[in-house]
């Protein structure tokens, strides 16, 4: 199939708005890559530029070994679902997946047997005369996968395919998705706003945020060691705790309390940090500890088979997730304790993780 | 009545909602009363277009017709009435088939691609329209149609016609494709659609309602126009329906009301129809026209 | 295959277009062309000689046809200082004021409006009366009309009991200006009506929900909602109205000038009166005023979106 390289790949709208500015990245053939970011960071306009449905300004782009850069989208082997899925919405579901092979002038009754073969893979079976109109959400979803895959891509390249879609329908599509890719072994780009999804499916991902990317890794790398803050902050159900202090006596005041500091780190006492750790990795005792936070407790919000728990220190605010069974409730006073190997530090000037 | 009662008898809750019932009853009494007047309005000079033609003796007056199609016999009688109605069928359809073609084109390559001066070029056309169509330009296009050959010709009168609506037609239809997702367009051109595939595939069939309303549109502007074809066509048997009604009623001194009625009748019909068809199955839509 | 497609463009230097459809300027241009060029053969190059006619003393006959000369802003100055001018100018904005912009437009959106809450049989009819009026080529709907009006034997007269009461001559103006309401309604109608369907519902049952009159609601719902549809109504109405020869067929100007908008007045001049020159002058300066109007309009919509 395909890898996909960009160097300092940038795109500037008419009017001077950088939609992406100055991207490198290299996704690796067959691999499931995710772009996250919050809205209007520019993860369309990636996606966009690598399909070829925007002119790239600078920077050049590369599809298995090829320089793409100025090609037509239709000559770069690539296939997209849209965020509206653009299903036409004047031909029924065979017809619509075999469009790309009516363009490749494939003759009607051959292109329509493959449509059909397509979509009951998909489990679209016998759908294939209804009209888009005629579908529910996910059924459309799995049809414009359908035209996507069918034409046997090198690249796959998805814009927040879910998020059309309800809650619990989304999870099932995300499983249909990640199997479908795999079967298939097609490199596929896949955007999406949502943490949770980007953390589930893919092989590895890239954080965006105004164009940039912020840092790319595997999910663990992601999650566990987040390259700056900004990175902190997105990644993760419920943000990350992040503190700024000054290091005191080898150790990181927080609150009322300190934390120690984070496993291999040396500190020189007086330098300014932001200490952060993710709620997950806090743990409350009710009884006194050597080392922690004394906190209040002020808000306690169930999650289900967990808690989530914002306990006061002086100025600071930190949320930690604890078992349903020993959630404290609004009042009750503790400590907060942190784990050496699960925190973290960062520049507050570069706001860039310190390692 | 009841209400006035009501109200004097009652306390002040239920003298306050008698009131609001009344009030209710006398907008609703109104309203239909409104509405009667502007249906009567729309309708009265339209009641001897079916009548009229179906009276042994037609008057001006609008009567109770005795149902004779006595009438449509003498039309057939007449040397131009039929043919006159052919002559504006071709018009109609010629001008329909160049105006949607490159119409669509244009206001296509309008609506997609960014093209300087775009909007004051389409504004700019449309005023000139309007205002050229009419009496200003008929002296220039009688000369430029003498000096091309062109004069007494139908094609002459179809492209002098197809040019004046033009304008009109690029305006409403780029209105109408401004309103359909790109997305369609760019998923087709992904899989290596070129641009007249595009249009051919996806965006034809998507504006078919556009395109359908602007070929009535166009129709029934030709169809009704007097006149250029009366200054450029000369003779009569190439004539449209319009300038051969026109004769009907100037020429004669006495108006042959027999052969009037039967032919504003049939003349009518056609682009009716046509109207209700396409009204029926497609509807108006139209997006605000002027954003920029 | 598409990486062989892929290499073979890349070595091509030039850019890549940038819109949807992958036409770029040159595509856009070629899509332009037939359409441009009717309209410039039929529409521009006719408007262009008109400001040349305008300044010869060019006429139907005589020696001024076969020879006409150069006369600069000759046929201005006379049409300017012609009272009959100004008289047909002073009816053209009050046709277009009535039939036009308060009629058409206002009762077009009062039927689009009133639609809405009508049964389906009821709504159907007065849509259809309307749009028939509308279809109905002009030279028949002038002539219902002269039939309706009739001085002897017209079913006004019948109706209202007025017998020889003779209503193109006694008010000219007047029946011109219902006519041409009755004509054109439709077009405001059908437009507001797409532009009515289109005010989200939420907008109005929350508005409603507060208590808000119909009034309220048309004021602060739906007339924001719908302001281009309104801008472009109006735009096009005026425009359409003030170049409408078809009041000829009625009242032919008359009389004694007493109905002669505009065009009327220009084929007055040019044709029977054989001044082509002059016709010329008065259709330029009829293109200014409908310039002046048109930006009048624009400058408005531009001025409510901020
Ligand atoms: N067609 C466009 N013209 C100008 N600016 C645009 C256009 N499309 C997107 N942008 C801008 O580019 C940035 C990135 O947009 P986008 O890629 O759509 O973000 P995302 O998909 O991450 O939400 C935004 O600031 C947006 O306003
Ligand atoms: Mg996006």
């Amino acid at each position: 199939m395909a890898t996909i390289a960009t160097t300092t790949l940038v795109k500037e709208y008419p009017g001077g708005v950088r939609g992406v500015d100055g991207v490198d990245v290299t996704i690796a053939d067959g691999e499931f890559f995710a772009l996250l970011g919050p809205s209007g960071c520019g993860k369309t306009t990636l996606l966009r530029s690598i399909a070829g449905l925007e002119a790239i300004t600078e920077g050049t782009l590369h599809i298995g070994e090829v320089d793409v850069t100025q090609a037509e989208p239709g000559e770069r082997g690539v296939a997209m679902v849209f965020q509206d899925y653009a299903l036409f919405p004047h031909m029924d579901v065979a017809d619509n997946i075999a469009y790309p092979l009516k363009i490749k002038k494939v003759k009607k009754s051959e292109r329509r047997a493959k449509a059909v073969d397509v979509a009951d893979g998909l489990a679209l079976d016998g759908l294939s005369l209804r009209r888009p109109g005629q579908l529910s959400g996910g059924q459309q979803q799995r049809v414009a996968l359908a035209r996507a895959v069918a034409t046997e891509p090198e690249v796959l390249l998805l814009d927040e395919p879910l998020s059309n879609l309800d809650a619990r329908l989304r999870l099932e599509a995300r499983t249909f998705l990640k199997e479908l890719q795999r079967d298939l072994g097609v490199t596929t780009v896949f955007v999406t706003h949502d943490q949770a999804e980007a953390l589930a499916l893919a092989d590895r991902l890239a954080v965006m945020k105004a164009g940039r990317l912020q840092q790319v890794g595997t999910p663990q790398e992601v999650f566990g060691r987040p390259a700056n803050t900004f990175v902190a902050s997105f990644i993760g159900s419920s943000p990350m705790n992040l503190v700024t202090t000054t290091i005191a006596d080898g150790a990181v005041p927080v609150g009322q309390g300190t934390v120690p500091l984070p496993e291999g780190l040396t500190q020189a006492d007086g330098r300014e940090v932001i200490w952060g750790a993710r709620p997950e990795y806090l743990r409350w005792s009710a009884e006194e500890v050597p080392v922690g936070v004394p906190a209040e407790v002020s808000v306690t919000e169930n999650l289900g088979a967990s808690a989530l728990v914002t306990a006061v220190s002086g100025q600071e605010k930190l949320q930690l997730v604890v078992p349903e069974e020993d959630a404290p409730g609004p009042g009750d006073a503790g400590w907060v304790v942190a784990s050496a190997r699960r925190s973290l530090l960062f520049d507050p000037e570069t706001t860039e993780r310190i390692d | 009545m009841t209400a006035t009662s009501a109200a004097r008898s009652g306390g002040t809750t239920s003298s306050t909602t008698a009131a609001r019932t009344a009030r209710k009853f006398l907008t609703r009494i109104l309203f239909v009363l409104a509405m009667v007047v502007v249906g009567f309005f729309f309708a009265l000079p339209l009641a001897w277009l079916v009548t009229a033609p179906f009276s042994k003796v037609p008057t001006l007056t609008v009567s109770w017709p005795d149902w004779t199609l006595e009438n449509f016999r003498v039309l057939t009688e007449n040397p131009y009435a039929l043919t006159s109605i052919g002559n504006s069928l071709i018009l109609g359809f010629g001008t329909i088939a160049v105006v949607v073609t490159t119409g669509s084109l244009a206001a296509y390559a309008l609506s997609r691609v960014r093209i300087p001066g775009r909007d004051g070029l389409l504004y700019g056309l449309l005023l000139l329209s309007s205002v050229v169509t009419g009496t200003a330009a008929m002296v220039p296009l009688f000369q430029l149609m003498v000096a091309t050959g062109l004069i007494n010709t139908q094609t002459g009168v179809v492209l002098a016609l197809s040019g004046g609506v033009l304008p009109t037609v690029i305006f409403i239809l780029k209105d109408f494709m401004d309103s359909i997702p790109k997305s369609y367009e760019e998923s087709a051109r992904l899989y290596g659609a070129k641009p007249h595939q595009i249009l051919r595939h996806v965006v034809v069939p998507i504006a078919r309602p556009g395109l359908a309303f602007v070929a009535v549109w166009a129709l029934v502007q030709v169809w009704g126009n007097f006149l250029l074809p009366f200054i450029l066509l000369r003779s009569p048997e190439s004539q449209p329906a319009a300038v051969i009604m026109y004769t009907f009623y100037t020429e004669s001194g006495q108006a042959d009301l027999s052969l009037i009625s039967a032919f504003s009748l049939v003349f009518s019909i056609p682009v009716i129809l046509l109207y209700f068809l396409v009204n029926r199955r497609y509807g108006f839509r139209f997006h605000g026209g002027i954003k920029s | 295959m598409a990486t062989a497609h892929a290499r073979s463009s890349g070595r091509r230097s030039r850019r890549r277009p940038d819109d949807v459809a992958g036409l770029g300027r040159t595509g856009a241009g070629t899509f332009l062309v037939p359409a441009l060029a009717l309209i410039g053969l039929f529409l521009i190059f006719p408007a262009l000689w008109t400001i040349y006619l305008g300044m010869t003393d060019y006429r139907l006959t005589g020696l001024a046809a076969a020879d006409p000369q150069f006369i600069g802003l000759e046929n201005y100055r006379q049409v300017l200082a012609d009272a009959e001018f100004w008289r047909s100018l002073r009816l053209t904005l009050i046709f277009v004021l009535g039939s036009g912009v308060l009629g058409q437009t206002l009762l077009g959106f009062c039927v689009a409006w009133s639609l809405r809450r009508l049964p389906r049989l009821a709504k159907g009819l007065i849509e259809t009366l309307v749009l028939a009026a509308w279809v109905v080529p002009t030279s028949v709907g002038s002539f219902l009309w002269l039939a309706l009006l009739d001085r002897h034997e017209g079913t006004l007269n019948w109706l209202l009991d007025t017998p020889g009461t003779a209503w193109l001559i006694e008010y000219p103006m007047a029946s011109i200006i219902i006519f041409n309401i009755w004509v054109g309604t439709a077009f405001s109608m059908l437009l507001f009506s797409s532009a009515l369907g289109a005010v989200p519902p939420s907008q109005l049952e929350s508005s409603r929900m507060a208590g808000a009159s119909t009034w309220q609601q048309l004021r602060d719902v739906v007339i924001p909602n719908i302001r281009g549809h309104i801008l472009t109504n109006t735009l096009l109405i005026t425009l359409w109205t003030f170049n409408t020869f078809t009041p000829y067929l009625l009242t032919a100007g008359g009389p004694n000038g007493a109905s002669e908008i505009l065009p009327v007045y220009i084929y007055r001049t040019a044709i029977p009166g054989g001044q082509l020159g002059v016709g010329a002058a008065i259709s330029l300066l009829m293109l200014l005023i409908n310039l002046v109007i048109a930006l009048v309009y624009m400058r408005i919509g531009r001025e409510k979106k901020t």
